[in-house]
């Protein structure tokens, strides 16, 4: 399998708090990757971190064999690195149409036929479009989520980070976000991590999990192993729960 | 409807035109002059802060780099007004962006207050010797009117109403150009990033799109709309003094204009400019320097009750009752 990123001993600490403490893996191209672990476990900082949002302390984010890490925001979503926010994103005075066009507008959205074009397809895909000329600040809570995916296949990249995209969702809403999510990986070839916590959900899509407690890096496998090892169950349930 | 319009406008700038045939005095030509001039400040400044919403008090100072370039070109090298007011645009833009350059990377209130000591910086150096022997101090620099040569063929009686009626049409010419680059600039899709970082820079960044870039050419075509303005302003004045750079006289009007007619609007200044400058001059003959404080008063109170803009309110509601 070619793999298309690379994370070597990441840390990063907030004051005294190691948030990422040492932590490498690898997502292979064209996998589902489900990337878990407690409240505060260190999974949305990780996304930050190799997304340029914030500098590593130490390590290393190496892209398709390109070093990336400390590169700007901006660059790395061009080199083909999307993301979605846990807490949902949006120009909420601008209609849905214009909150897409920005990452079309980009020098990476651009590269295949004309921003506007790819705009209103990314709405048509996520079923927006009927909402095109409403300001995003009066979209609900669900079709938030769906324009995030809409940002995110503007910008056509080849690695997406999903943090939390069901989080607030009904299942039959869910339901529709992961056949969504199913397209862009079979249907468009992108390589996705899903951050989730409903692991009901996430066992369904992901390939593989690699899960975090602490910062740390505690297992990394198949999902229906992850569920019997005995520190993935301890870090979310507590200790003692076998004694 | 984008030629309905495009129609309006025609006939707008149609009518502005024939104005000074309307048998107005040379007094309300005057106003009228500086009133165009003012609605180009305040669409410069809306250009670039109304959409991105860094707040650029230091406009002003912009705005008074063009005003002295051309009266220290004339003064110096006695270049004539009309190579003097395009080399000021350009020198306002150059100047700007190596003033601002580091302050783009600050945000909110950060910004806006690094922006505000350049204006007054400047106005300080600008009456202190040694700097105000080359600025003339107080009283400025003087120098000719654009159409100083034409102006002076004229007899004395008409010369009068002359220089008040092309005072104007040179003011008006630059607000049309002006007001349809500025047009361009906000309702595009360059428009749309601006009015992004205006709400969400992060979002705009991880979105692939490089802010900063944008940041600076939209300062950039402010500050060059802007320098010319200034250059033109003082040509009308016939002095090129620090009042132009002073917060009462020049930057409380800016934004009583942008607030009044709706920040990010472009459209809202444009009509905003003219009540604002007519009630600014009238107030002058009825309570003095105290007009500044009225007008502070009234910036608030339009923050507070109308933040969207009331002239922009009007021309929606209008474009409503048109449908659309």
């Amino acid at each position: 399998m070619e793999e298309i990123l690379r994370v070597e001993g990441l840390s990063k600490s907030f004051g005294g708090i190691e948030a990422v403490k040492d932590v490498s893996f690898s997502v292979y191209r064209g996998e589902v990757l489900g990337l878990i672990g407690p409240n505060g476990s260190g999974k949305t900082t990780l996304v930050n971190l190799v997304t340029g949002l914030i500098k590593p302390d130490s390590g290393k984010v190496v892209y398709k064999g390109e070093d990336i890490t400390g590169l700007k925001p901006h660059v790395i979503a061009n080199k083909g690195i999307a993301r979605t926010f846990q807490q949902t994103k949006h120009f909420p005075y601008l209609p849905t149409i214009a909150n897409v066009l920005v990452p079309s507008m980009s020098p990476r959205g651009r590269r295949d036929g004309s921003p506007l074009e790819k705009a209103l397809e990314s709405l048509v895909f996520t079923g927006l479009l009927a909402e095109a000329d409403v300001p995003a600040g009066r979209l609900t809570h669900y079709q938030l989520k769906l324009l995030e995916l809409a940002r995110v296949m503007a910008l056509s990249p080849e690695l997406v980070f999903l943090d939390e995209v069901f989080g607030g969702l009904s299942p039959s809403e869910i339901e529709k976000v992961m056949e969504l999510l199913e397209y862009l990986n079979k249907g468009r070839g992108m390589t996705l991590v899903v951050i989730e916590h409903k692991l009901r959900y996430l066992m369904r899509m992901a390939d593989r999990v690699v899960v975090l407690s602490y910062g740390r890096k505690i297992f990394e496998g198949k999902p229906e192993e992850a569920v019997k090892h005995k520190e993935v169950i301890e870090a979310y349930l507590g200790r003692g729960v076998f004694t | 409807m984008r030629y309905k319009g495009a129609a309006a406008a025609l006939v707008l700038a149609a009518g502005m035109f024939l104005l000074p045939r309307a048998g107005l005095g040379v007094r309300m030509l005057n106003s009228l002059a500086i009133a165009n001039i003012f609605a180009v400040y305040a669409l410069s400044f809306d250009v670039f802060s109304g959409t991105t919403l860094y707040l650029n008090l230091g406009h002003t100072f912009i705005i008074g780099i063009g005003a002295y370039t051309t009266a220290l070109l004339w003064r110096m090298k006695g270049v004539k007004p009309y190579i003097g007011i395009p080399i000021a645009g350009l020198a306002a833009m150059a100047v700007g962006i190596l003033v601002f350059l580091p302050s783009l990377r600050l945000r909110g209130a950060y910004f806006a207050i690094a922006s505000l000591m350049y204006p007054i910086a400047l106005y300080r150096i600008s009456t202190v010797s040694p700097f105000s022997m080359i600025l003339g101090g107080e009283g400025g620099i003087p120098v000719p009117h654009p159409l100083q040569s034409y102006l002076a063929e004229l007899p004395a009686a008409e010369a009068r109403r002359a220089f008040y009626t092309t005072s104007y049409y040179m003011s008006l010419l630059l607000l049309l150009a002006s007001a349809a680059a500025a047009y361009k600039i906000a309702y595009s899709s360059f428009g749309v990033v601006l009015r992004g970082i205006g709400q969400d820079e992060e979002l705009v960044e991880a979105s692939g799109v490089n802010t900063l870039r944008y940041k600076l050419l939209a300062f950039m075509a402010s500050s060059y709309i802007a320098g010319v303005a200034g250059a033109l302003h003082v040509h009308i004045l016939m002095a090129a003094s620090p009042e132009i750079l002073a917060l009462d006289t020049t930057l409380i009007p800016i934004l009583s204009i942008v607030v009044l007619g709706g920040l990010g609007t472009v459209i809202g200044p444009l009509g905003a400019s003219y009540i604002t400058i007519l009630a600014y001059e009238y107030l002058w003959g009825v309570m003095g320097e105290l007009r500044s404080i009225a007008f502070s008063l009234l910036l608030i109170a339009l923050i507070v009750f109308k933040p969207e803009g009331l002239i922009y309110t009007l021309y929606a509601k209008a474009r409503g009752a048109l449908g659309r």
